[in-house]
C-alpha cells in the first residue's frame, strides 16, 4: 500500500527547501537526532538498537555452522534479512517481502559485503565442509524514513557486538557466548541523499521521503573509500550532484562512526 | 469559563448520572444509571449529561465539516481520506457542480493527493460515510497550510459560537477553514500563516486553560509586532 501525499503537503515542503529552510528546522546536511544502544537481546549473538529520530531500527546477529558455497570452500557466509511489519507503518503489510524489504536488505548487505569488513576467510571451520554462517536480521519498529541509514548502522553495531557462542563436541552452546569476536575489520556506513525539486538534503524524514523526486544512498569506509551505491526514485541526478553527495557522504560517515 | 470547575475527569464505566436525564455523546444508559463510555471530562447541566473525549481519532457525524484527501478514484465515485477509521465516498451527484459521469472522467475533477472541503452527508449502520461537496464553501483546497490536530480539541479552536477561530481570521488576516476531523486549512501571507499555526498549536497544548482567546489574542498581536 501507498501513503498518498496530498498536493498542499508536497508545494509546502518544497516551497520551505527553496527559503532554505526544512520541516522541522533542520540544516540540509543534519541527521536527527540518533541514538545506538548495543547487546539488547541476549538471545542473540549480537545485537543493536538503532534510534534516528523517531525511526527506530532493531538488528540482530545470530550465528550457526553450515555447508560454504561450494566456489568459496574456505569463506564463511553472509545472510541479511530484513523485515517491515506492520507495527512499523500503517503501509506495511503482512505477508511475503515486498520490493521495497529486498531493497533494504540488500543495499545493507551490500554495503556489508563489498567493504569487506568481516573478514570471512576467518570464519571457515573446516575448508569445504563447515563454516560459520551470519545471519544478520534487521527488523524495523518505526518508521519515520531513512530506513537505509538506521539499518546499515544498526547491523555494523550488531556486529560489532557479536561474541561467539561456545563449541563442545561439534555442538553449538547458544547460551554461553565467549570472549570471542567476529573478524570484523572495516566500519562501513551508509547515507542517504534526498533529491527534491533541485534541494539534496541529508537523512529524509518520513514526510520528505514521501515527496522526493530521487534518492541516492552512498556506502563508505573507514578509508573514507565508497563500497556501494544505490539509487532510487523516477528523478535524475547531474555529475556534479553525485560527486557533490561523495564527498559530503565521506565526511558524514566519520560523524556516523562515532556512535558505534 | 465558569463551569469549568464543575468538569471532572470520568473513566469508562463510571456512574456520571441517575435517573431522567438526557445523554450527550461518550455516555450510555445503564438500568436506571447514566455511565460514562469514555475517558473523558464530564459535563453536566440540569438534565443533560455528555463526557468530553481527551483524545481520539475522527468519529464522523452527520452534518460536520470535514477537510479530506482524495485517495482514489473510481469510475463513479471518489475514495476520500478522512483522518478517521472509516473511508469516505463522494458520489458525483454530491459534487456542487453537475457531472456526466459517462462523459467526463472523473480523475479531470479531483484527483488523489487533491485536498477538499465538505460535509458528512450520511452514515449507513456499517458505518460507511458518505461526504458531499454541497455547503457552503465546498471547494478543492488549492496552496495554502495544512495542519493537523487532536480532533477531540477542535471545539475549542472554533470556540463558543466560532469566537476563538473568527478572531485569528482577523488578526492574521487569513482565510482558515477548520474540518471536524482535525484537519485545519490556512491561506494567506507565509508570515501570518505562520503566527495562525502557532496559536491554532498552542491552543491545541493548553486547550484545558480558560481565558485563552484572550491570551491567544495577545500572543497574535505580540508575534505580529514582531515582523
Amino acid at each position: 500500500m501507498e501513503e498518498i501525499v496530498s498536493e498542499i503537503k508536497k508545494d509546502y515542503i518544497a516551497s520551505l527547501l527553496d527559503q532554505g529552510k526544512r520541516q522541522d528546522g533542520r540544516g540540509f546536511d543534519d541527521y536527527r537526532e540518533i541514538i545506538v544502544e548495543k547487546g539488547i537481546s541476549n538471545k542473540a549473538e549480537g545485537s543493536a538498537l538503532v534510534r534516528i529520530g523517531d525511526t527506530q531500527v532493531m538488528v540482530g546477529v545470530k550465528l550457526a555452522v553450515g555447508e560454504p558455497f561450494p566456489d568459496m570452500p574456505d569463506s564463511g557466509v553472509l545472510t541479511t534479512n530484513a523485515e517491515l511489519i506492520p507495527l512499523a507503518s500503517p503501509t506495511f503489510e503482512k505477508g511475503p517481502p515486498d520490493e521495497n524489504t529486498i531493497e533494504l536488505a540488500r543495499v545493507v548487505d551490500r554495503g556489508i559485503r563489498e567493504s569487506g569488513c568481516i573478514d570471512l576467510e576467518k570464519l571457515c571451520i573446516a575448508e569445504g565442509e563447515k563454516v560459520w554462517i551470519v545471519f544478520v536480521d534487521i527488523h524495523v519498529l518505526d518508521y519515520d524514513g531513512n530506513l537505509f541509514d538506521a539499518s546499515s548502522l544498526g547491523s555494523i553495531a550488531a556486529l560489532l557486538d557479536t561474541r561467539l557462542p561456545k563449541i563442545e563436541d561439534g555442538r553449538i552452546l547458544y547460551g554461553e557466548k565467549t570472549r570471542k569476536k567476529l573478524p570484523v575489520v572495516d566500519k562501513p556506513v551508509e547515507t542517504t541523499y534526498a533529491k527534491i525539486g533541485n534541494n539534496i538534503i541529508l537523512d529524509p524524514s518520513l514526510d520528505e521521503e514521501l515527496v522526493m523526486d530521487a534518492r541516492l544512498t552512498v556506502a563508505t569506509t573507514e578509508k573514507g573509500e565508497i563500497c556501494a551505491m544505490q539509487k532510487g526514485g523516477a528523478g535524475t541526478y547531474t555529475r556534479e550532484e553525485i560527486l557533490d553527495i561523495v564527498s559530503r557522504s565521506i565526511d558524514k560517515g566519520k560523524e556516523l562512526r562515532k556512535y558505534l | 469559563m465558569k463551569d469549568n470547575l464543575s468538569r471532572r475527569m470520568v473513566i469508562p464505566g463510571e456512574v456520571v448520572a441517575e435517573g431522567d436525564v438526557n445523554l450527550g455523546s461518550g455516555v450510555y444508559r445503564e438500568g436506571d444509571k447514566v455511565c460514562a463510555s469514555i475517558m473523558g471530562l464530564l459535563e453536566k447541566r440540569k438534565s443533560f449529561v455528555k463526557v468530553i473525549p481527551l483524545t481520539g481519532r475522527y468519529i464522523p457525524k452527520v452534518g460536520d465539516f470535514v477537510i479530506g484527501k482524495v485517495t482514489d478514484v473510481n469510475l463513479t465515485h471518489w475514495y476520500v481520506d478522512i483522518n478517521s477509521a472509516y473511508n469516505a465516498i463522494l458520489n458525483p451527484r454530491d459534487y456542487f457542480r453537475d457531472i456526466d459521469a459517462f462523459q467526463t472522467s472523473l480523475l479531470k475533477i479531483l484527483a488523489p493527493g487533491d485536498m477538499i472541503f465538505a460535509v458528512v452527508r450520511e452514515i449507513t449502520p456499517t458505518k460507511k460515510v458518505y461526504i458531499a461537496m454541497t455547503n457552503r464553501g465546498a471547494r478543492l483546497l488549492r496552496g495554502g497550510r495544512l495542519l493537523t490536530i487532536n480532533p477531540a480539541k477542535v471545539p475549542r479552536v472554533i470556540g463558543r459560537k466560532s469566537s476563538m477561530i473568527s478572531m485569528i481570521k482577523k488578526e492574521v488576516k487569513c482565510s482558515i477553514l477548520v474540518g471536524q476531523n482535525g484537519r485545519i486549512w490556512i491561506k494567506g501571507k507565509p508570515e501570518l500563516v505562520e503566527i495562525a499555526v502557532k496559536a491554532i498549536k498552542r491552543i491545541e497544548r493548553e486547550a484545558h486553560l480558560s481565558g485563552l482567546t484572550d491570551s491567544i489574542k495577545s500572543m497574535i498581536i505580540e508575534e505580529r509586532e514582531k515582523l
